[in-house]
């Protein structure tokens, strides 16, 4: 088959749509990745010219941090020059002009018919459309919200000829807008999206130069079904087989363009068509950004500071730990966490318990491609950086003995159903009424209970918490060779493969947050949104199995008798750190002081440095403060998450130990010393590297340009389609990204959207050749997606050198 | 002493903390009026020859509704609005509303209650555009006041009515007069059927509801609050004016049918819903139009055992929409049951309904509400029972016999066990009602009958049809006209457009929209 044109412009338009997870999934996606091919300032100005959105923030904003020092004057002068400005006062002032405001997209034929509507007095042609489709995308979508699913769904020719055939008979749009007749007009359209698509685009006789810039601008006008269908796209190729309306997002791009035509040739008049014509045909050219592109110059100066002070801080930081207090040479406990910047608080605390505690940074799903399927269940759940890997381990739950696994699987499942039959009993049509004349009363206790946070016993899918503490989880089909590979690649990738301490723990996190649908996106982000916990422990599991031992003894990998592996959660929300089991055979008293001790000084120093203080931290008593937040059904600020985050360290921890971070820094441990080929490295900056990029560009966006790429504020979500996305309000587009509350306090930003900055602790050869390597990395390097520096070299000795 | 800004943060946590001080006491309040009511009987609370207060069960019951609900939202708001500029001007509103409602619960004054329920819509009103940039938000609450506004004049004119003609606005004076007459005149029916126009007004009846589903552009504690303390009121007036309705054949008939049909239609919708505060706006509508229909059959007490129950669960369903996604959590992990044949089906439903009607025959008559010889109490009762059948039909089948005989057994005996202490308590919560409410017994009209039996006839049919059969022909014929909510509001709001149209604020999908104003910028 050959190409037409019209199809390759089509792939690239739907191929820059970045797909956004399902609520229960949330992981954090780089919006802005479909565009990672052009540099960083083309990007914003193909962004504005397509959508109006902005890729930098206003200017009155840059002034601000320059006023606040946060933009180093001597840096900014010099930005200034560069972009030839003579300083940064003028650059600022003239970027504050008020002729610079307003972003020019290029106009969909929605927008020519709204220019000439009353809008004080009817809803708009965009919101009409928009609003409409959103609600067909979500009836078609819908996974367990509605309980009359549309009874034509499963039918042939997938998401546009569902939609054909129910646009076609409502009358909504129609009677709202006041043009009679749009319906019958969706009812002739042609039966394929390749055939809309093409039939459209000749018939509203567009240049075929302004085609890949039309479909871009329709796509970004319903960015958050876009954003699912990209996801639906993106998820097909792994699914059991492959959906029959695949790629889905070219059947939205249809049903977009299908209200664009039919508006055009039913709404609009003579006049009005040959006016939006004509501004295509002129060739609108990308115009100026808003706010404008000498920004940029205040953008960098900004990221130049902040990179000024931290690597100040790291040089203090090498002369510090030269000091003759090397620790011994075998530590007394040894802690593996997520590479999060919210575990740094917590390495600190521990840290500070003993010397001889040493931490380690490395991705939270511990090397373990684990799909999670509960006792009881046939739900299995990526516990993966899902993103970028899939799941080759199938891992589920097992207890002591049959009979106890028997019993477990039958309470879980009894209270599942159990809840399904409420659900269903609550929501029928008719059944409805009686349950609230009936079991509709049970609502005071819960009102006074979620008021009160009484008695509010977790439950782990049905479960009791004391149920659940007997199950274990287990890979059944995994065999003692793979396991051994796994280990040793988990093992290598953290650089821990001697010295090991008697006590080896594995810390996954997670958050908890009630009444939060988006309390997925506060966990961990390697494992696809869920708790750490499963994968901490089937990996500390692993490698208390001798079998596994012996396998890993050839490899080079000697673990001591003594030592043993444990488990740990990091329940980030209340900075709590609590072992996951009690290990059998082991003495645990100074391991649970330790502990103990790092929940105490994390809860103490809670409010995240640099960041404002969260409602309702009393400083009196911030754990039991903390506790309750977590608790609390109305709170909606429940943590910080890694708002601020700004920069990945890619170094051994002895050279940050001394530092307080300010939990902006994600850390990832690499010993270049046993990196001979620096292979180790390209898998960190393969790896982890990416998914630190992906998460500081969710949260820039989210401060960028709220409207488009945060979900806006939380007062008003509105769950759609289960756990789709959500609503702001009462309909409108699908609304993805973080809320308004994730990263504002109320008066301000508390993210400050900078690029992220990696710095590497390796030899400059190696740091070229995994650039070379990873074709996307160099991209997103040569583009200014990010910066990549070498750490200034230190005179202190690796931990394993000076053992040596 | 302190920084302005601290100054500022510890007045408003004061402020906060006297709102919830005041929500107890109207639950304070409350209990000492059910203290005196238990005590007393219905009688009014006067001072010199004015009556402050009437004391009796509906209005202790509303009272002790008002006082917990609002307790509730004030705390729940207190945290949750952290951060919003408007927070303490959502405060006051809020208070002013729940000030109005305590008025009218506690009146027996027509005009008074007339001029707090008007009051409750001017308060409403700065809640419901809590965000006034935007657009869906300003236009659902400019619906909401226009038919309000209706509702009003029909409620003021009302009042007019039967103080022209009685001489009285005392609604006790009016209760007892129309006790001892045998028919209503033509200008007292006149009143009847305003009120009742009032009523199908403000409790969001179809077509008038669109408000009520598009002011989910208001914080969720705003939802809460209209969904269990406002809509209802409309029910709460049918109740404290059930002498003078009964009295009016036709509008009973007539509110029965409004109320069937809204209850019919909307429940269907209801179910196509695909997003959580929506599918609970929906059902409000639903539960609304029901409770509608018991009142225009006379079963008073049941219809404020309804009023209450709802409002207490959606307040709650509101204000814990967050774990939707907890729910279908739920919904995905269950383990699916084999589907089940219509034959069996239908043999648990029949079980089910079997036993809960059997419970009510085995009853002593001493603990009976109403006997079968009342066809509203029947034909509500039976509604209860086709329920619980539901329930037991769609409750999951146990391991089957061959897990052995109590495995097997158990759970078919635990649902049936379920199914009659449900009904049981059903039963009580019914008889308690009806002996403290203590209302004269109406015979039902024949209308009103019908139009209750006809239209929950029809959900049942419905809701059978597409449980046993999602993917057939009366499905696929109903859910696009269910989806689109029978287009039932598209054109009132063309119609309001035209009319008197809303001003809505310009331009806000292509600007980046005013998220706080530096009004509590506290730094």
């Amino acid at each position: 088959m050959t190409l037409t044109p019209l199809t390759t412009v089509i792939d690239t338009v739907c191929r820059r749509v970045m797909p956004s997870w399902p609520l229960d999934r949330a992981i954090a996606v780089n919006p802005y990745a479909g565009l990672c091919d052009m540099p960083i300032e083309a990007a914003a100005r193909h962004l504005a010219h397509v959508s109006g959105s902005p890729m930098l923030m206003p200017a009155t904003w840059y002034e601000a941090q320059w006023q606040a020092g946060r933009i180093a004057p001597d840096i900014a002068d010099a930005q200034a020059r560069a972009h030839g400005w003579p300083d940064a006062r003028t650059l600022l002032q003239a970027a504050k002009a008020p002729s610079r405001s307003a972003p020019l997209a290029v106009p969909l034929v929605t927008d020519v018919l709204d220019a000439v509507r009353q809008l004080e007095r009817t809803l708009s042609c965009r919101h009409i459309v928009t609003h409409a489709i959103s609600q067909h995308c979500a009836a078609y979508f819908d996974q367990g919200q509605a309980r009359w699913a549309p009874p034509d769904r499963t039918d042939d020719g997938g998401l546009y000829a569902h939609w054909r055939a129910h646009a076609a008979a409502d009358k909504g749009p129609a009677l709202l807008s006041g043009m009679g007749g749009l319906h019958h007009a969706i009812g002739q359209l042609p039966d394929t999206p390749q055939a809309l698509i093409e039939a459209a685009l000749r018939a509203m006789r567009l240049p075929s130069s302004a085609w890949a810039d039309y479909l871009g601008a329709l796509l970004a006008s319903v960015q958050g079904w876009a954003s699912w269908c990209a996801y639906l796209d993106a998820q097909a190729p792994h699914a059991a087989q492959q959906p029959a309306d695949h790629p889905v997002l070219h059947h939205l791009l249809a049903i977009r363009l299908a209200w664009d035509w039919v508006l055009f040739e039913r709404g609009a008049d003579q006049a009005l068509r040959a006016q939006w014509l004509a501004q295509w045909q002129q060739g609108l050219s990308p115009g100026e950004a808003a706010p404008p592109a000498m920004l940029w110059a205040m953008q960098e100066a900004l990221e130049l500071t902040y990179q000024r002070e931290t690597e100040a801080a790291l040089a203090r930081a090498a002369s510090a730990s030269a000091e003759p207090t090397a620790p011994r040479c075998r530590p007394r406990l040894q802690a593996a966490f997520c590479i999060d910047v919210r575990s740094e608080r917590m390495r600190r605390a521990l840290e500070a318990g003993d010397p001889d505690i040493q931490t380690i940074g490395f991705a939270g799903f511990f090397g373990l491609p684990m799909a999670f399927t509960p006792l009881g269940t046939t739900h299995a759940q990526p516990h993966l950086p899902a993103a970028l890997i899939q799941p080759t381990l199938q891992a589920s739950e097992a207890a002591a003995t049959p009979d106890e696994q028997a019993l477990l699987t039958r309470h879980r499942q009894q209270a599942l159903t159990q809840a399904r039959a409420e659900q269903d009993f609550k929501q029928g049509a008719l059944s409805g009424f009686s349950f609230v004349e009936t079991l509709g009363w049970a609502a005071a206790w819960k009102l006074l209970r979620d008021t009160l946070h009484l008695a509010d016993a977790p439950r782990h899918d049905g479960l009791t918490e004391r149920d659940y503490r007997r199950l274990r989880p287990v890979a059944p089909a995994l065999t003692d060779h793979d396991a051994v590979a796994l280990a040793h690649k988990a093992l290598s990738g953290m650089a821990l493969t001697r010295d090991f301490a008697p006590i080896v723990m594995f810390v996954g996190h997670t958050a908890r947050s009630a009444n939060n649908p988006q309390v997925a996106s506060l966990r961990c982000g390697a494992c696809c949104g869920q708790s750490g916990e499963v994968n901490a422990r089937l990996l500390a599991d692993l490698l208390n199995r001798p079998a596994v031992r012996r396998g890993l003894s050839p490899l080079g990998i000697d673990i001591p008798a003594d030592t043993h592996f444990v488990a740990a959660l990091h329940n980030t929300t209340t900075d709590e750190l609590t072992l996951t089991d009690a290990p059998a055979g082991l003495a645990i008293d100074q391991l649970e002081a330790w502990l103990t001790r790092a929940t105490r000084d994390a809860q103490a120093q809670a409010q995240h440095p640099g960041l404002p203080d969260l409602p309702g931290a009393k400083p009196r008593n911030p754990a039991r403060a903390l506790i309750r937040r977590s608790h609390d059904w109305a709170q909606t600020r429940p943590e910080w998450g890694l708002a601020n985050n700004a920069a990945l360290i890619i170094a051994p921890r002895a050279r940050t130990r001394s530092l307080n971070l300010q939990g902006r820094v994600f850390l990832h441990d690499h010993d270049a010393t046993q990196d001979p080929d620096g292979a180790l490295l390209t898998g960190i900056l393969s790896g982890p590297l990416m998914v630190a990029h992906a998460i500081n560009m969710h949260y820039n966006a989210a401060v960028l340009d709220h409207p488009r790429w945060g979900s806006g504020n939380k007062l008003l979500h509105n769950v759609v389609g289960g756990h789709i996305g959500v609503f702001e309000g009462n309909g409108g587009d699908l609304r993805t990204g973080l809320s308004l509350q994730s990263v504002h306090d109320g008066s301000d930003w508390v993210h400050t959207p900078q690029r992220l900055t990696v710095w590497i602790d390796a030899p400059q050869a190696h740091i070229e050749q995994a650039v070379r390597r990873l074709p996307g990395l160099q991209q997103l390097v040569q583009g200014r997606w990010l910066h990549l520096r070498a750490m200034p070299p230190a005179t202190v000795p690796s931990r394993h050198q000076a053992c040596a | 002493m302190f920084q302005p800004a601290h100054r500022h943060a510890l007045l408003t946590n004061l402020a906060w903390r006297l709102a919830e001080v005041m929500c107890m006491g109207l639950l304070v309040a409350a209990s000492g009026l059910g203290l005196l009511v238990a005590r007393q009987g219905a009688h009014n609370l006067t001072w010199g020859d004015l009556t402050l207060v009437r004391a009796d069960t509906l209005s202790v019951a509303m009272l002790a509704l008002l006082g917990f609900v609002a307790w509730v939202i004030v705390r729940y708001a207190g945290v949750y609005l952290t951060g919003e500029a408007r927070r303490m001007r959502y405060l006051g509103s809020l208070l002013a509303t729940v000030a109005a409602i305590a008025v009218l619960a506690l009146t027996d004054n027509l005009l008074v209650l007339a001029l707090a329920w008007v009051t409750t819509d001017l308060t409403l009103h700065p809640l419901l555009t809590f965000f006034r940039e935007r657009r869906p938000a300003m236009l659902a609450a400019h619906k909401k006041l226009l038919l309000s506004g209706v509702a009003n004049v029909a409620m003021l004119g009302a009042t007019t009515l039967i103080w022209q003609t009685l001489g009285t606005v005392q609604i006790s004076v009016l209760s007892q007069t129309l006790a001892h007459s045998a028919t209503l005149s033509p200008t007292l029916e006149g009143a009847a059927a305003l009120i009742g126009l009032a009523v199908i007004l403000k409790c969001a009846q179809l077509p008038f509801h669109g408000w009520l589903i598009q002011v989910m552009e208001a914080p969720t504690p705003v939802s809460a609050l209209l969904h269990a303390g406002i809509v209802n009121i409309g029910g709460f007036v049918l109740i404290r004016l059930s002498a003078l309705m009964t009295q009016a054949p036709e509008v009973q008939t007539a509110l029965a049918w409004v109320g069937g049909v809204t209850a019919l239609l909307a429940a269907l919708v209801a179910m196509t819903r695909i997003s959580i505060k929506v599918q609970l706006a929906w059902s409000t509508c639903a539960q609304m139009g029901f409770m509608m229909l018991e009142c225009a059959l006379g079963a008073y007490e049941v219809a404020l055992l309804h009023l209450l129950a709802h409002s207490l669960y959606k307040a709650h369903a509101f204000l814990s929409s967050g774990q939707a996604v907890d729910a279908s959590r739920i919904r995905q992990m269950a383990p699916q049951d084999a589907p089940r044949p219509a034959w069996a089906w239908g043999a648990r439903m029949v079980v089910g309904s079997g036993l809960a009607l059997g419970l009510h025959a085995a009853l002593p008559p001493w603990l009976a509400p109403n006997g079968w010889s009342d066809p509203a109490h029947a034909l509500l009762y039976t509604t209860v029972a086709l329920a619980l059948g539901y329930k037991l039909a769609m409750a999951p089948s146990g391991p089957g016999l061959q897990a052995g005989l109590l495995q097997g057994i158990l759970p078919a005996l635990t649902s049936g066990a379920r199914v009659l202490l449900i009904a049981g308590g059903y039963l009580l919560l019914h008889k308690a009602f009806a002996t403290m409410l203590a209302l004269p017994h109406w015979p039902s009209q024949p209308g009103a009958l019908v139009a209750a039996a006809l239209c929950i006839g029809l959900l049942l049919a419905a809701q059978g049809a597409i449980c046993l059969s999602p993917n057939g022909r009366f499905s696929r014929w109903l859910y696009p006209q269910a989806f689109a909510g029978f287009h039932l509001d598209e054109g009132f709001t063309r119609l309001t457009q035209w009319l008197w149209p809303a001003r809505l604020p310009a331009g806000q999908q292509r600007s980046r929209p005013v998220m706080w104003s530096s009004a509590e910028q506290a730094s």
